[in-house]
């Protein structure tokens, strides 16, 4: 693969737990919660990058991490090839304008008064990223991309829908002209009609800009259809990871396996999965030794108490279980 | 569900075009009673003229609220004291809200010292019951209303950098604010264009209201001989000047009494229609 946009390395980051005073004065231990541990994958030029893992896998938390707004306590993030993690002040702002955000809720992203055509020429014009006279232009051009008409500049967000401002919110994350878009649940809080079409707006600007995108969901069925590699998250570890069509066709991990499984099919007559997931799980401030899937894990062995190797398949497939080859071999149910 | 939340935001801009009925009816008061105090007192005599010939007499024509017990017309009185009692308002409000806002903004923004300096100072000051720590700082700064107006600054401010601090932790945390600053625009950017504009909606609410407790307080200090000293005609000096009279001469505590629980009242129906307006969500 030619020089990557994006490379995770071994990123961990732990959270520590605010104790009471009175924790403090019996000498009990600081907790930590482990959002994210190492956690390692890459994302190339124009390639979509899914993420998916239930709630509270950490998934958010290698958003926020990616863009800059953390920092990890250990591995390193590189952007372009230059460690973000070893930057501060103008370079590390000048760097961190190629990553930008999508947000999930649309109705929280848009500052409530500014004009939609201010909020997109605000960013245009205070890093000149067009002269002055061209901003008007400049953003009707952005609004025009995203599908909305110039009319709309004039607008405030409560007068605009769901999707218009998720459409907004696009329009000015690409007005400093990014590399990268990294999407959290972007289209979670949208309705289906509407998601479709702004999952085809992202998918077509990834296309026409030449954008790499780190798409974060917790809907296989949304990251199917926009990437082309996905990453399964469980309890901040990066459980598998391959090219979708893979990782759907045969999974190797027995929590993509109930991931996928999960989907709901307009079949009625389609089999139902063996065993759906039971229970919540772990706390992240007790994950489970070894395996952190073994306590809900239904080919759970003894030997799933050790840190579980990376088997890889080839065309940079890869799980951490210690059956990886077994399961994949069931192939998807 | 589009066209749904589209005719949704077309209605709430509609009620929004529509002022609502007690902000029309408060500013419309307010403007009356500026152009009372702005006007007034080139229409009326001198407030300070005696005539004792004409000593505590009942309001009729010749003195439509009667006269003190110096002759003085309660109505000349009242209608100069507007400007004193709109005056006092401002200034008892004004600076409270510059200087609370500016550092809630900043405590809530920044965090770390600014915030622990900033939320010890208002603790301090809470500690005291206000009117009772106004009084204090007067007594040591000497009567009168300029001082009575830095008495309440040192005070008032607390209330303002309240509000506005837990408003700024609100909405910095909102993503509008996280996309500023991932957009890479510089802090002092993000507070003046993108948090100011919407936090500022709940102190000027508050402010509305705290002007009602101002002209109180000035018209109490008066009262009390700390704030406005005579002859001016401050609505709580005149209360306290009919005190002693108020079994003869009522009409003399009662006018200006009066002009206070009317502007009270105006500027009541203002904030509230204030709070309607900028809150359009609590009227849902």
């Amino acid at each position: 693969m030619s020089e990557s946009v994006l490379e995770i390395d071994g990123v961990s980051k732990h959270f520590a737990v605010r104790r009471t005073p009175l924790a403090v004065l019996a000498g009990r231990p600081q907790r930590r919660v482990q959002a994210v541990a190492g956690v390692e994958f890459s994302i190339g030029p124009r390639e979509c990058f899914g993420l998916v893992g239930e709630s509270g896998c950490g998934k958010s938390t290698l958003a926020r991490l990616a863009l800059g707004l953390l920092k990890p306590d250990a591995g390193s993030i590189r952007f372009r090839g230059r460690d973000i993690g070893a930057l501060s002040g103008n370079s590390l702002d000048a760097l961190r304008r190629g990553v930008q955000m999508v947000f999930q809720d649309p109705y929280a992203s848009l500052n409530p008064r500014m004009t939609v055509g201010s909020a997109i020429a605000e960013p245009l014009a205070w890093h000149r990223v067009v002269p002055p006279a061209d901003v008007k232009a400049e953003t009707r051009r952005l609004l025009s991309e995203v599908g909305l008409g110039p009319e709309t500049a004039g607008r405030y967000p409560r007068e605009l829908s769901g999707g218009q401002r998720q459409r907004v919110g696009i329009a000015r994350s690409l007005a400093v002209r990014p590399a990268l878009l990294v999407a959290d649940e972007a289209v979670s809080a949208l309705d289906v009609s509407v998601r479709a079409q702004v999952l085809n707006l992202l998918a077509d600007l990834g296309e026409r800009r030449g954008l790499s995108m780190l798409f974060i969901s917790h809907d296989l069925g949304v990251i199917a259809y926009l990437c082309a590699r996905v990453g399964v998250m469980y309890l901040g570890h990066l459980v598998e990871c391959g090219p979708v069509a893979e990782v759907f066709r045969a999974p190797a991990h027995p929590y993509t396996r109930a991931l996928i499984g999960a989907i709901p099919k307009p079949d009625p007559a389609a089999p139902h999965p063996a065993r759906p997931l039971e229970g919540e799980p772990p706390s992240a401030a007790a994950v489970p030794e070894g395996c952190p899937f073994r306590t809900r894990c239904p080919s759970a062995r003894p030997i799933c108490t050790t840190p579980p190797p990376r088997i890889a398949f080839g065309a940079g497939h890869w799980a951490a279980c210690h059956f990886a080859s077994e399961i994949r071999n069931q192939g998807a149910n | 569900m589009s066209a749904a939340t589209a005719a949704e935001a077309g209605r709430e801009t509609a009620a929004r075009r529509k002022l609502p009925r007690n902000l029309v009816l408060g500013a419309s008061l307010l403007t009356a009673w500026v152009a009372l105090a702005a006007l007034g007192p080139l229409l009326v005599g001198n407030p300070s003229t005696m005539d004792l010939l004409h000593s505590l007499r009942p309001p009729s024509l010749a003195f439509p609220f009667g006269t003190d017990n110096l002759g003085r017309g309660i109505f000349t009185r009242v209608v100069w004291g507007a400007h004193i009692d709109l005056e006092i308002g401002l200034f008892t409000v004004l600076p409270a809200f510059l200087i609370g806002s500016t550092l809630g903004l900043l405590a809530g923004y920044f965090g770390g010292l600014i915030e622990t300096v900033v939320m010890r100072l208002v603790d301090i000051a809470v500690a005291f019951p206000f009117l009772v720590i106004v009084i204090a700082i007067v007594a040591v700064l000497g009567p009168g209303l300029t001082n009575m107006y830095i008495a309440v600054a040192m005070v008032g401010w607390v209330s303002y950098a309240r509000i506005i601090r837990a408003e700024t932790l609100l909405a910095k945390r909102l993503e509008y604010a996280e996309a500023a600053r991932l957009l890479g625009l510089p802090d002092r950017r993000v507070l003046l264009r993108h948090l100011l504009p919407n936090v500022i909606p709940q102190a000027v609410i508050y402010a509305s209201s705290d002007v009602i407790l101002g002209i109180f307080l000035g018209s109490s200090l008066g009262f009390l001989g700390l704030g406005a000293q005579p002859p001016s005609p401050e609505w709580g000096l005149i209360i306290a000047d009919g005190y002693s009279f108020v079994d003869r001469a009522p009409w003399i505590s009662a006018f200006p009494g009066l002009a206070i629980v009317l502007l009270a009242i105006s500027f009541s129906l203002f904030g509230d229609g204030l709070a309607d307006f900028l809150r359009p969500e609590t009227r849902r």
